[in-house]
């Protein structure tokens, strides 16, 4: 699988099958007004306070005026998450790479494109 | 001079994955978790590969760590017992540093963070390994190389060099040369003690005051030192208690020690012996007790991978980054899979 799919299922289901066994793998499945979404993220390299608070929070909480997916995405982009820095992802190799770099992904259904917000914790060791 | 990165692992075993991620962004490197210790609960992580790491050592440290009956897992320390059985070197690799278990998982070993404490382990470990540093990789080839050589040498110094001193004083005298010899005799005959006992005495004193120095506060440390060196040193010899030649002999035995220092513990033990070896049997007595040591050595299995291997059972292409630190360019092109060395997986021993 090189090109994200259209069904979230498809999705979620190929990436958690890549993450078997890696318990540093987050996924979270929620709504997004009425279509569904997931969460994708690395436990300890971002903060999950800020995924709750920044990214999980505006977007559960958002009035989404549509329940197209595409629709949905620019919605957020736009109107909900307040991050700078901000990016459109549309293989499933820019996810990983965006995952294991920090950032957290978010995959909506009957969406091609995944939305990587910048929510890279510091990390502190020693 | 250290090149290397200077991060280490900490107490809480999620930060130390998040470490071992940063420099591995792969997805198939994996974290299970496992709980260990029947009281304390302790969580730990294990972590390997999947593409390179071999399912069969996964499956055996996972029943070596259900079959685990401890009660509370305080060090990491702990758990090396039920690892692999007990013997004179260890057969499970401790580290501090995030880069070596890195490298250590690219060579298909299976690493444990555990809560709690800054060390993990990994396994198969080989007697190889004690000599190679991370920060060979990081330094030039042939300097890597030649501290490599170093280590080679201080290790059998280490071992060897107080037990051939004391065989030889006292049992094969004319092994030496005649300036030497005549050295020697005449430190000795001004010493009240034969030079066995001297060898022990000394060696006992100098483990008392390493004892000291490791555990007193550190503002204290430097009067262990001026004890240790100006009475125990420079008094002892004009006092006419031991010989100076004996004082220089331990000196260079115990820094040379310092060289490898994964191997303190056997060798402190081992020195001693041989020394006692030495002392009633001479030389002889020593190279019965090396062939012995060898026997030790090379009957050992780690994970079912030969402990001695690459050396014995031998393998020509592994001596790249044994006997000499190849470049990183044919470092690369070689397979260091655990699994695949010489001797892996046959006559299987588990616990």
């Amino acid at each position: 699988m090189e090109n994200l799919s259209e069904h979230l299922k498809e999705n979620v289901t190929y990436i958690n099958g890549l993450f078997e066994n890696a318990m540093d793998y987050i996924e979270r499945e929620f709504m997004v007004g009425t279509v569904p979404a997931a969460l994708l993220t690395m436990d300890g390299l971002v903060s999950k306070q800020h995924i709750t608070l920044s990214i999980l929070n505006p977007l559960m909480r958002a009035k989404i005026p549509t329940d197209n997916g595409k629709e949905t995405l620019l919605f957020i982009e736009e109107n909900v998450l307040c991050a700078v820095e901000q990016a459109e992802l549309s293989t499933v190799s820019e996810v990983l790479e965006r995952m294991m770099n920090g950032f957290a992904v978010l995959l909506l259904d009957n969406c091609p494109t995944a939305l990587r917000s910048a929510r890279r914790a510091l990390l502190r060791a020693g | 001079m250290q090149r290397g990165p200077r991060e280490g692992f900490v107490e809480t075993y999620q930060t130390n994955i998040s470490l071992l991620r940063r420099r591995l962004k792969t997805t198939e490197l994996k974290f299970e978790k496992v709980t260990v210790g029947e009281e304390s609960q302790t969580p730990a992580a294990l972590c390997y590969l999947k593409n390179i790491a071999d399912p069969k050592i996964i499956n055996t440290l996972k029943k070596r760590l259900s079959a685990c009956n401890l009660k509370d897992v305080l060090a990491a320390g702990y758990l090396a017992g039920y690892l692999e059985r007990p013997a004179i070197f260890d057969r499970v690799g401790f580290t501090e540093r995030p880069d070596t278990l890195c490298g250590k998982l690219h060579e298909g070993r299976i690493g444990l963070l555990i809560d709690g404490t800054p060390t993990a382990l990994y396994v198969p470990y080989l007697f190889v390994e004690n000599f190679q540093t991370a920060d060979d990789y990081a330094n030039r080839p042939f300097y890597a190389t030649f501290t490599r050589w170093l280590k080679y040498i201080a290790f059998f110094l280490a071992i060897f060099l107080p037990g051939l001193y004391v065989g030889i004083a006292a049992h094969d005298p004319e092994l030496l040369p005649e300036t030497l010899l005549v050295t020697i005799a005449q430190a000795e005959r001004s010493t009240p003690f034969p030079v066995m006992l001297e060898a022990i005495l000394l060696y006992f004193m100098y483990e008392l005051m390493r004892e000291a120095g490791l555990r007193v506060p550190k503002p204290l440390g430097s009067s262990v030192g001026i004890v240790g060196g100006l009475v125990i040193g420079e008094t002892a010899v004009s006092a006419g208690l031991v010989s100076a030649p004996s004082l220089v002999v331990i000196a260079v035995t115990v820094i040379t020690g310092y060289t490898v220092p994964k191997l303190y513990e056997p060798m402190a033990v081992l020195r001693l012996i041989f020394i006692l070896v030495g002392g009633i049997w001479g030389v002889w007595g020593v190279l019965a007790g090396f062939t012995f040591l060898l026997f030790e050595l090379c009957g050992k299995t780690s994970f079912s991978v030969p402990f001695l291997a690459p050396v014995a059972p031998f393998r020509l292409s592994a001596m790249r980054d044994v006997l000499v630190r190849a470049g990183w360019k044919r470092l690369v092109r070689h397979n260091a899979s655990v699994q695949h060395m010489p001797g892996a997986g046959k006559g299987e021993k588990h616990l």
